[in-house]
């Protein structure tokens, strides 16, 4: 099976042997002997992959990779270098899959001057392929294979996909099973990225009345407890009640944040559907339906705003994504395993964190994640509720601290939240501290100077609060600085400041509210 | 052929009952008589070096494009020596097929796909002749193109979400006319290329009036392909261009797999392949 013709084998420095499994197009195992270009050492073996860069080797040292530059390959086995198709899989949730990433493909081609040609089996599996526009010669083949986020991960764990399109985080399961398979840690920073904003809404026909549900409310009518809108001031008629499949991320994720924390299931009588699209649709034609969609699968149904109890109101819109003060935030992920991509595929993911990348996120309908400004006349009714809400606790001089420090500023968009009772960021706010950190490095608020302006809920001692919440600053901006690795020290003048529970954004009688308004927001001055 | 408005029960006209003259077959040679007769006269002036159609008409193309309502274009060919002959327009990425007729012209309503827009027209066996128009209102239309050659069977259709969810259902059998898109109402459908020759080229568009709307509301678009004798088993291909509202589209090529030929007849359905058409107004 395989022989070495060279037992001294020395030259490391020409044949680089790589850690990584290399695993892109599995070859029939042949045997073949790679020559290193002085001649000198050569190693005889069966190919297991070659990804155009990169030979793959069982050789009697093991498993070798060794770079197709540095040698020449001889036997029946050897690729055709001349015609090789670099290709990549991304398997996973129908959201992502049916539009937003085929548009990215379709642009990143473009931006990379290739033509595109579009292969359909079906709507669920299809694939790209790309071509020099001179020759129309194909270079690269990227796969889609849509199913659910589920499915996705498993898919991976089967070495049957490159990247997994996920609407929700990677559970610890899947995490420790992929650790298991050799893949790494897919929690890590490296192995997962934030593709586009996105969230879940309630959603109603456009001649319903409602305007607003509370997170409760809607608890109770997914769980079939309240079942006629005139339980929820409406006109006396009942509720029909459509979800997406169990399977589906987006109906996972609605028993996680709407269902769990009121301690309700989703009754089994409510309709599901198999896309989002379908669910609108149904929705929007029927006056006495609602359903969970998400923010970018409206349809021509009518959004409804998360009502807290002490009368705020979220609207999902591409500020309160961005800053996640809408409280159903649901962003779309992306999950690549710890081996060596084709360079086809690892230039495809340094593109989707590109302008242009943002640019077609948004034209499809999704949030990006570009910082944003809020200006200072849109936080008006913010102080309102500070004001609003100042009592015993909260004193005047505190209040004025607070407005003389932040009206002098201009906040931005990213905000940082914690996991539901946790000191861990959450996946967006991750995401956050390497954007900013990739701003401050490029010098973007050079000049000004950065806040980070802690906020706590409500429970407890305002004192404590406040100093919590300095410390959840502290850390925040001390996340970001570590992030930053080329921001030279004194580049950026930055600055923590904390009220803790004085400007509240929701009430803090739910887990929900709490959770919201937990925070450490940014603030330019 | 006759349209009549007349009822029943006024006189039946059938083409039995009515003697039209002849407009088909060889047409009479005046060509001669054409040379002959400017011998006499000093206009028009006969070049000796010009040829003649057998109408007498000086063997000239003339190629015009001018804007019509609904953002369209109207194509205008005269070419009397090329009569019942094959053409190729093409257009922004796009082609369709045609035919002049036996006195040698061709017309045809086109979309406008972009503000400036070029059309190529090519006669079978010369050189293609050019016609340009100005259509500032193009913006103001989505249009929505799938193209393929051949005889195969491929199909946009449109369902037209109203704000009360209510739904219309735009297709090539129910194409719509354009006076939906210039009073607001909704899109429709054009279909141009005729399969008079081999190897046709076929076009259909769908054309919606997004800028032009008030209300907010959803276009959701489906692609259907028929499985034929000639496709069945193979790779059908056929490309498509989406263009919004001022904004730069080009063609894609796209393969559809299709299925063994004991579906011949069948319908294939693909709902990812064109992106659904977001209508959003200030009104909402």
């Amino acid at each position: 099976m395989v022989v070495c013709n060279y037992m001294r084998l020395v030259y490391s420095a020409i044949i680089a042997l790589i850690a990584f499994a290399v695993l892109i197009q599995p070859l029939q195992a042949q045997d073949i002997t790679l020559t290193s270009n002085d001649g000198k050492v050569s190693i005889q073996g069966t190919l297991q992959a070659f990804d155009g860069e990169f030979y793959r080797i069982n050789s009697i040292y093991g498993a070798m990779t060794l770079e197709r530059s540095a040698v020449t390959c001889d036997g029946a086995g050897c690729p055709d270098l001349e015609n090789y198709v670099a290709e990549f899989t991304l398997s996973g949730a129908l959201p992502m899959g049916e539009l937003l990433m085929p548009l990215l493909v379709e642009n990143f081609a473009k931006q990379s001057g290739m033509d595109l040609r579009r292969n359909i089996a079906d709507d669920l599996n299809f694939s790209y392929n790309l071509q020099l526009p001179e020759t129309g010669k194909t270079v690269a083949r990227i796969i889609f294979r849509i199913s659910n986020t589920d499915i996705g991960f498993s898919k991976l764990l089967a070495g049957e996909t490159d990247m997994v399109l996920a609407t929700r985080e990677i559970t610890t399961s899947e995490t420790k099973a992929a650790k298991k398979a050799g893949l790494g840690n897919l929690k890590n920073a490296a192995r997962s990225r934030i593709v586009a904003l996105d969230a879940l809404v309630p959603v109603v026909a456009m001649n319903n009345s409602e305007t607003v549900i509370s997170i409760a409310d809607l608890a109770q009518i997914f769980a079939g407890k309240i079942d006629n809108w005139q339980q929820i001031g409406g006109p006396d008629a009942p509720i029909y009640v459509h979800l997406r499949t169990a399977s589906s991320g987006l109906a996972q994720q609605f028993e996680q944040l709407v269902m769990a924390t009121s301690n309700l299931a989703s009754m089994p009588t409510l309709t599901r559907h198999q896309t989002a699209a379908d669910l609108v649709d149904a929705v929007a034609a029927d006056p006495f339906a609602i359903g969970i969609t998400r923010f970018s699968e409206l349809g021509s149904a009518k959004m409804l705003a998360i009502k807290g109890a002490c009368g705020m109101n979220f609207q999902a819109n591409v500020q309160s994504l961005k800053t996640e003060d809408y409280p159903l935030s649901a962003p779309l992920f992306l999950y690549t395993p710890a081996r060596r991509l084709p360079k086809i595929a690892r230039e495809f993911l340094t593109y989707l964190g590109s302008p242009a990348a943002q640019r077609v996120v948004r034209t499809a309908g999704f949030v990006d994640q570009r910082i944003g400004k809020i200006p200072i006349h849109n936080q008006g009714r913010r102080f309102a509720n500070a004001i609003a809400a100042a009592g015993q606790e909260t004193r005047l001089t505190e209040l004025q601290r607070m407005i003389g420090t932040l009206q002098i500023a201009e906040r931005i968009t990213p905000t940082f939240r914690f996991e539901a009772g946790s000191v861990k960021l959450d996946a967006q706010s991750r995401a956050n501290v390497i954007l900013l950190a990739r701003h401050l490095e490029a010098g973007k608020y050079e000049g000004r100077e950065l806040l980070f302006v802690g906020f706590s809920d409500g429970m407890g001692e305002a004192e404590i609060n406040r100093k919590i919440s300095k410390r959840r600053a502290s850390a925040v901006k001390a996340a970001v600085v570590k992030a930053a690795d080329t921001l030279k020290p004194k580049q950026q003048s930055m600055r923590v400041e904390a009220f803790g529970e004085a400007m509240p954004m929701a009430c803090d009688d739910t887990d929900w509210g709490r959770q919201v308004n937990r925070r450490v927001e940014v603030w330019v001055k | 052929m006759i349209f009549c408005a007349a009822t029943a029960s006024e006189v039946e006209l059938s083409e039995a009952n009515v003697d039209f003259p002849a407009l088909s077959g060889p047409a009479p040679d005046l060509s001669e008589q054409v040379k002959r007769t400017n011998d006499k006269y000093s206009l028009p002036a006969y070049a000796p070096s010009q040829t003649y159609s057998p109408f007498g008409l000086a063997c000239e193309v003339d190629f015009t494009a001018a804007k019509s309502d609904a953002a369209m274009v109207m194509l205008s060919l005269r070419a009397p020596c090329q009569i019942n002959t094959a053409l190729t327009v093409q257009f922004q990425g796009l082609m369709f097929s045609g035919t002049t007729s036996n006195i040698g012209t061709y017309s045809v309503l086109v979309p406008a796909i972009t503000p400036k827009s070029e059309f190529r027209l090519t006669l079978a066996g010369t050189e293609p002749v050019v016609a340009s128009v100005n259509v500032p209102q193009a913006g103001q239309y989505t249009r929505v193109a799938v193209q393929w050659a051949g005889n195969a069977e491929l199909q946009i259709h449109a369902f037209e979400f109203g704000h009360l969810g209510r739904k219309k259902h735009v297709w090539n059998g129910a194409p719509q006319s354009l006076a939906q898109a210039t009073q607001a109402r909704g899109g429709y459908i054009v279909r141009l290329g005729n399969s008079a020759f081999p190897n046709p080229f076929h076009l259909e568009i769908y054309n919606f009036p997004s800028a032009k709307v008030d209300k907010s509301g959803l276009v959701r678009l489906h692609l259907k392909a028929r499985v034929t004798k000639e496709n069945c088993g193979q790779a059908q291909a056929a490309q498509i261009l989406q263009n919004a509202p001022d904004k730069a589209a080009s063609v894609m090529d796209i393969s559809l797999t299709m299925p063994a030929c004991d579906h011949i007849g069948d319908y294939l359905l693909f709902k990812n392949l064109l992106k659904d058409l977001k209508i959003s107004s200030n009104q909402w």
